[in-house]
């Protein structure tokens, strides 16, 4: 619902927040690797299901955000056991990286469906403002995480050492 | 890595598999499925955000209309609204035309009463041709001597002064010559028109009071076109700008005569305005920047003699109007 909210107030501006990816990509640190893919793969699923034309023709088959999100989301856990000790730099940096990189082969799988490798002039404006907005956002969600993890008593992975390192 | 991990991910790539195999119609049906769970929050945020998008209840978003429509459909209706576009933008100009024709006619209609006000009869005339060998020196009108007009009558048009209603007479050139129905008037921009003329400094009171008039004669400038399109007054004393000739300066016609005791033009025509002042060797002359737009003439006025039975038909109403007012004003 956010996202589509923020997305028609930001679309003016040739800019995207991937808010789903974003929260999908902070919760990836926390859970397990099959819980991340199993995340992924509903997460994908709806995307696709809301966002992709329900009649005619789409450049990309149905079901690649499922991909991207799983090779993503493999990526965010490489980096779980800096989490683990609290480290949240490196992940929030990580969740940049990893938006700019689904963008990316977003905007790959698209070239291909078409047999046209195009970059349009908003391309890479909108790669790196989005990859920023999603460094930004993701604090909010580590904290909402683990304020979430205190609340309903569920712990989460790094819920110890997370705690003590301010969140 | 971990057996679980394993078992997971050989389980997500068969679910992947499983979802890149659905055909169309089976994603369509998964798709509709997860929209109606989502339904209401999808309303919801369209709601919130679409609102302005919809037009008669059309979206005008490029996803929702991707959404809702089928790439033929869509190319339909694109060509069919580009179609709507450009009647509309003929519509347009119709319209646009058509206004200013409209005020074009407002205002000559003002013009005529002014006019008449002051005793002069008019007659409205269009222009029917202008050849392009003679464009800056002829036009030709519908209008002949069974419509009074004669050879020198003095051609006018209104020009908008200052507001748009208020209207004062330019002048466009003189009748060189009539046919039954058809005239040819020589234009203010031709080299063989002249004009006396006088100007009336942006200085001085609108009345003129007290101000020196500074006369000569005006005439199209040689070679008049594209490129030279002011009219020169000439025969200015070398000290004119000492009496207000300067740019922006008003032109109106003097009414003199060259070689009888009243001339063509009435007085109090406007001409146009003073563009630059050059001082010669004997006298002055001054570029002069037409009131009018010589380029766009449609509509003109001829200035016709008003004969002695019609100046004495006029007088007899009158009369008769202020004795029937002088009666009520008694009985009151």
């Amino acid at each position: 619902m956010l996202d589509g909210f923020f997305s028609t107030h930001l679309s003016p501006f040739g800019v995207r927040i991937l808010l789903l990816h974003t929260i999908f990509l902070t919760c990836s640190l926390t859970v397990s690797f099959p819980m991340m893919l199993g995340l992924a793969f509903a997460v994908g699923f709806i995307w696709d299901s809301t966002q992709m034309a329900v009649t005619g023709v789409n450049d990309v088959g149905f079901g690649y955000s499922i991909f991207l999100l799983g090779l993503t989301g493999s990526l965010m856990q490489g980096v779980r056991p800096l989490f683990k000790r609290g480290r949240w730099e490196v992940p929030v940096v990580l969740v940049g990286v990893a938006t700019a990189l689904l963008i990316a082969m977003e905007w790959f799988f698209i070239s291909f469906g078409r047999a046209k490798f195009i970059v349009p002039e908003s391309f890479w404006k909108e790669l790196w403002v989005s990859a920023l907005l999603g460094m930004l956002a993701s604090p909010i969600f580590f904290y909402l995480t683990f304020k979430l993890s205190r609340l309903t008593g569920c712990p989460i992975l790094s819920i110890k050492s997370g705690l003590k390192n301010g969140f | 890595m971990k057996k679980s991990n394993l078992v997971a991910l050989v389980i997500f790539s068969l679910a992947l598999v499983w979802v890149f195999t659905l055909d169309n119609k089976e994603v369509h049906s998964v798709q509709s499925k997860v929209l109606g769970l989502f339904g209401l929050a999808h309303e919801t945020v369209v709601n919130l955000t679409y609102d302005d998008d919809v037009i008669n209840g059309e979206p005008i978003s490029a996803n929702e209309l991707y959404r809702k429509y089928e790439k033929e459909q869509l190319a339909l209706r694109y060509n069919k609204s580009l179609k709507e576009l450009f009647e509309l933008r003929a519509w347009q100009g119709q319209i646009d035309l058509l206004r200013e024709e409209n005020i074009e006619l407002k205002r000559s209609l003002n013009f005529v009463e002014y006019k008449g006000k002051q005793n002069q009869q008019l007659v409205a005339a269009r222009v029917i041709k202008r050849q392009s060998n003679s464009w800056w020196r002829t036009i030709i009108i519908d209008k002949g001597y069974e419509d009074g007009v004669m050879i020198n009558s003095p051609v006018m048009t209104p020009v908008a002064v200052e507001r748009v209603d208020q209207v004062e007479g330019a002048l466009v050139g003189k009748i060189a010559s009539v046919g039954q129905g058809q005239s040819t008037i020589v234009l203010a921009t031709d080299v063989e028109c002249k004009v006396s003329a006088y100007v009336h400094s942006a200085f001085a009171e609108p009345s003129g009071k007290g101000q020196e008039r500074v006369q000569g004669i005006l005439s199209g400038a040689p070679g008049a076109g594209r490129e030279v399109t002011h009219l020169l007054l000439q025969n200015l004393p070398k000290e004119a700008d000492r009496y207000g000739v300067s740019a922006g300066a008003k032109v109106y016609s003097s009414g003199v005569g060259n070689s009888e005791a009243k001339g063509i033009f009435p007085p109090g025509l406007l001409l146009g305005y003073v563009k630059e002042f050059e001082v010669k060797e004997f006298d002055a002359v001054a570029r002069v920047q037409p009131a009018i737009n010589f380029n766009q003439l449609s509509y003109v006025f001829v200035l016709v003699p008003i004969t002695t039975q019609e100046v004495k038909g006029q007088a007899s109403v009158l009369r008769e109007l202020r004795s029937n007012s002088n009666e009520l004003s008694n009985e009151n």
